[in-house]
């Protein structure tokens, strides 16, 4: 009797609500709605981007309670939440790594609607929706890599401001705003904070709610069949039809599949979180370390790489001019091509246009992470000059060789494998240039090298020379067990190396 | 029964992620403050980071005197090796990493490096050169010096542009090239002739050496000896470095 009782004041309760919002009709119509039978493993991809941000903003609430968003204590939070906070480091790297997923997942979700194109009639809105739900993400990934405040997240800031610096007229003003004054301090984290933990996520938030709005108004489209092109006239009607006809509710029959996705994909970023654990804080913010190499988070490597790549002239332009068109491109991509065929195999261009950019974005990364134009600041005290480039020099070789990191060479060239990739390997650069053409090389510069001319000597430039001329790539030698022992023989290393040529000819 | 089968898989992941979450290797190890640089660890990785370019990894085979020599590091006065490490030696390569420069070290930084550095290369302790690092003297005699030279050191070290190097091994290379010299201090030839570099097979002034005719004489240099030399080498500073017509080797 009386859990009767109980059970007619819940429902009351519920009737209640329902009569002052709705809120049993938006549930039922949005569990229930029918959704094409064809729509399977395909359409998963958003709702587990939709499940990385709740994983995200679940995370991030607690971590905000222990994070001090100034600048004198962030990096100490985070070494707090590491160490002393119980699993905070899990926490951490299950924000981190969540935040890594969610861009992957909204990435595949974008390839899929774009090469099923899902994006065409009736659903622009859903795709601009998208597109911007996926600059948010970008947005808060990069807000999210300044929280760390470590050396990093300070380089990254002054690569930004350099480049919001260029843009004309309000240059400047854009400057001071981001970074709340002339240069990088606790007003820019403070900034960046309310951005990453408020600003982005509310606006997030809010055009989620438009695009599953959108979503459910115009609903899920079918698995692409060739053949079956979208018409504006005829597709809403032909679609209503259809659904009705063989649609299936969203719940279970749809929301089954998401279900075992999103559950297998949160049990890989456990594990993924668990075994690799928290990103950073790396080391400490140091204006005065000039070897701090920056490198942004592994989602930014390939910007990263195009622009270092970037013929400089053309640099300002395409940075400023770039993005912006690339993204309207994209969001009027619906009205570009609002009909016509769906499936990828009658759209030869689109899959083309996919495989260009997946291969540049890769290739780009894969460079972001050589970085291959960036000199080795420490190298010319830190990697030594190996023992067989030393071997059987002459003193004033050897006093090349000590030149040779002196002078910082090898800082953008590598001997033996090591060292900068700046410039080119120097293993066999003897083979290569004469001892004039050495001399010419290092005292005049040129093919991007700059002239040494002034800054060495003329003993020094000897000494120099005398150890590159040393060079000759023996050290390179192919090693075929028993096959090379005769060409391997001591003769065969550089004797009286390191002397020059007649003076006489110089 | 699958959902319950589930349920208890799941329970367990929960429970074992619960109980295992302090050995997952994801934790981040605690931070631990640096090792001080008189221990060996931290002798270590400061002398990989800033040393080892020039002086060989391990403190040997390096373009730069090896500093893995306990007869050196035994025998060169504690003040001296602090102001090279702190200031370097003006007019040659061996930069300062003291002082006021941005990356720079303090004092106490260098004494404890160089308390490292004998810590880890200063084995057995004690074992002092018999001629002093440092001194010299400038009475001594150049023409001693030039004898000396073509009995103790011409068969490794012959001059005339390196073409007389050919045929020899193992060979050091000319020290009386005009440029080697003039890159060098008095201190950077005494030290050699003293110490030797053992680890590119020079002798060092107490070990057995090659004589005029390649064979082996034990006989030790006596400080004489290497003022002498030291004398003698420093003259070719002032020489021409043009070779005599046709005396260069062909390349």
């Amino acid at each position: 009797m009386g859990g009767t009782g109980w059970k007619h004041r819940a429902l009351r309760c519920v009737h209640w609500l329902d009569d002052r919002t709705g809120v049993l009709w938006v549930l039922r119509h949005s569990m229930f709605h029918r959704v094409p039978s064809s729509a399977k493993w395909w359409y998963v991809f958003g709702s587990a981007t939709m499940m990385f941000f709740m994983v995200q903003v679940a995370s991030g609430i607690v971590l905000a309670m222990f994070y001090a968003p100034s600048a004198a204590q962030a990096y100490e939070s985070l070494v707090y939440i590491n160490e002393r906070v119980p699993s905070g480091w899990m926490l951490r790297a299950i924000h981190g790594w969540s935040s890594n997923a969610m861009c992957l997942m909204m990435l595949v979700h974008l390839v899929q609607v774009f090469l099923h194109g899902t994006y065409k009639y009736p659903r622009e809105l859903t795709w601009i929706f998208g597109v911007c739900l996926g600059v948010l993400t970008l947005g808060l990934a990069f807000t999210g890599q300044i929280m760390r405040w470590d050396a990093d997240a300070y380089w990254g800031l002054g690569i930004g401001a350099a480049i919001v610096d260029r843009m004309p007229v309000f240059g400047d003003a854009l400057r001071g705003i981001m970074l709340g004054g002339t240069q990088i301090s606790g007003a820019t984290l403070s900034r960046f904070f309310s951005l990453h933990v408020f600003i982005l996520p509310g606006l997030t938030v809010a055009l989620l709610g438009l695009h599953l709005y959108s979503i459910l108004r115009k609903g899920i489209s079918e698995m692409p069949k060739a053949g079956e092109v979208v018409d504006p006239a005829t597709y809403a009607k032909g679609y209503e039809e259809r659904v009705r006809k063989t649609g299936v509710p969203f719940y279970p029959d749809a929301a089954r599949r998401d279900m075992v996705f999103c559950g297998a994909a949160l049990i890989v970023l456990v594990g993924i979180a668990a075994w690799y654990g928290p990103m950073g804080p790396g080391a400490l913010p140091d204006p005065t370390i000039i070897e701090a190499s920056p490198r942004p988070d592994g989602l930014f490597l390939w910007i990263f790489a195009a622009l270092a790549l970037l013929p400089p002239s053309s640099e300002t332009f395409l940075l400023l001019v770039g993005p912006p068109v690339a993204i309207a491109l994209v969001a009027l991509l619906p009205f570009i091509a609002p009909r016509g065929e769906r499936a990828p195999s009658r759209r030869p261009l689109s899959v083309l246009l996919v495989c260009v950019l997946a291969t540049g974005a890769g290739v780009l990364t894969w460079l972001g992470t050589l970085s291959p134009w960036s000199p080795v600041m420490d190298a010319w005290t830190s990697t030594p000059v190996a023992p067989e480039f030393v071997a059987n020099r002459s003193p004033l070789a050897l006093q090349g060789a000590l030149e040779f990191q002196f002078a910082q060479c090898r800082n953008c060239h590598a001997i033996g494998g090591r060292g900068g990739m700046r410039g080119p390997d120097l293993t066999d650069v003897a083979t290569r240039l004469s001892w004039d053409q050495l001399v010419r090389q290092i005292q005049q510069g040129g093919g991007n090298m700059p002239a040494y001319g002034k800054t060495l000597s003329s003993a020094e430039t000897q000494a120099l020379v005398a150890f590159l001329s040393t060079l000759d790539g023996n050290a390179l030698r192919a090693v075929i067990p028993g096959a090379m022992e005769a060409q391997s023989s001591p003769d065969a290393m550089p004797v009286a190396a390191g002397t020059r040529p007649s003076s006489g000819d110089r | 029964m699958f959902s319950r089968t589930l349920s208890s898989i799941l329970a367990g992941v929960v429970a074992w992620i619960g109980v295992a979450c302090d050995r997952l290797p994801g934790k981040p190890a605690p931070r631990v403050d640096p090792p001080s640089l008189d221990t060996s660890v931290g002798f270590a990785g400061f002398y990989a980071s800033r040393c080892a370019g020039c002086h060989g990894a391990g403190g040997t085979h390096g373009p730069a005197r090896p500093l893995c020599d306990g007869e050196y590091l035994a025998s060169i006065p504690e003040d001296a090796l602090f102001q090279i490490v702190r200031n370097g030696i003006a007019g040659t390569r061996m930069p300062g990493f003291g002082g006021s420069t941005v990356t720079g070290v303090s004092d106490e930084h260098i004494r404890a490096f160089i308390i490292g550095m004998k810590r880890s290369w200063m084995n057995p302790p004690g074992l002092k050169s018999v001629v002093p690092w440092g001194g010299g003297s400038s009475d001594a005699s150049i023409e001693r010096g030039a004898t000396l030279f073509e009995s103790r050191c011409a068969f490794c070290h012959p001059s005339a542009g390196g073409q007389a190097l050919l045929a020899v091994s193992p060979q050091g290379g000319d020290v009386r090239d005009p440029f080697y010299v003039r890159l060098v201090s008095d201190q950077h030839l005494r030290t050699s002739i003293i110490f030797g570099r053992r680890d590119l097979g020079m002798p060092a002034a107490i070990d057995p050496y090659q004589g005029a005719g390649g064979e082996r004489v034990a006989e030790a240099l006596t400080t004489e000896d290497v003022d002498a030399l030291v004398a003698y080498l420093a003259t070719f500073r002032q020489a021409s470095t043009l070779s005599p017509p046709g005396n260069g080797p062909t390349r």
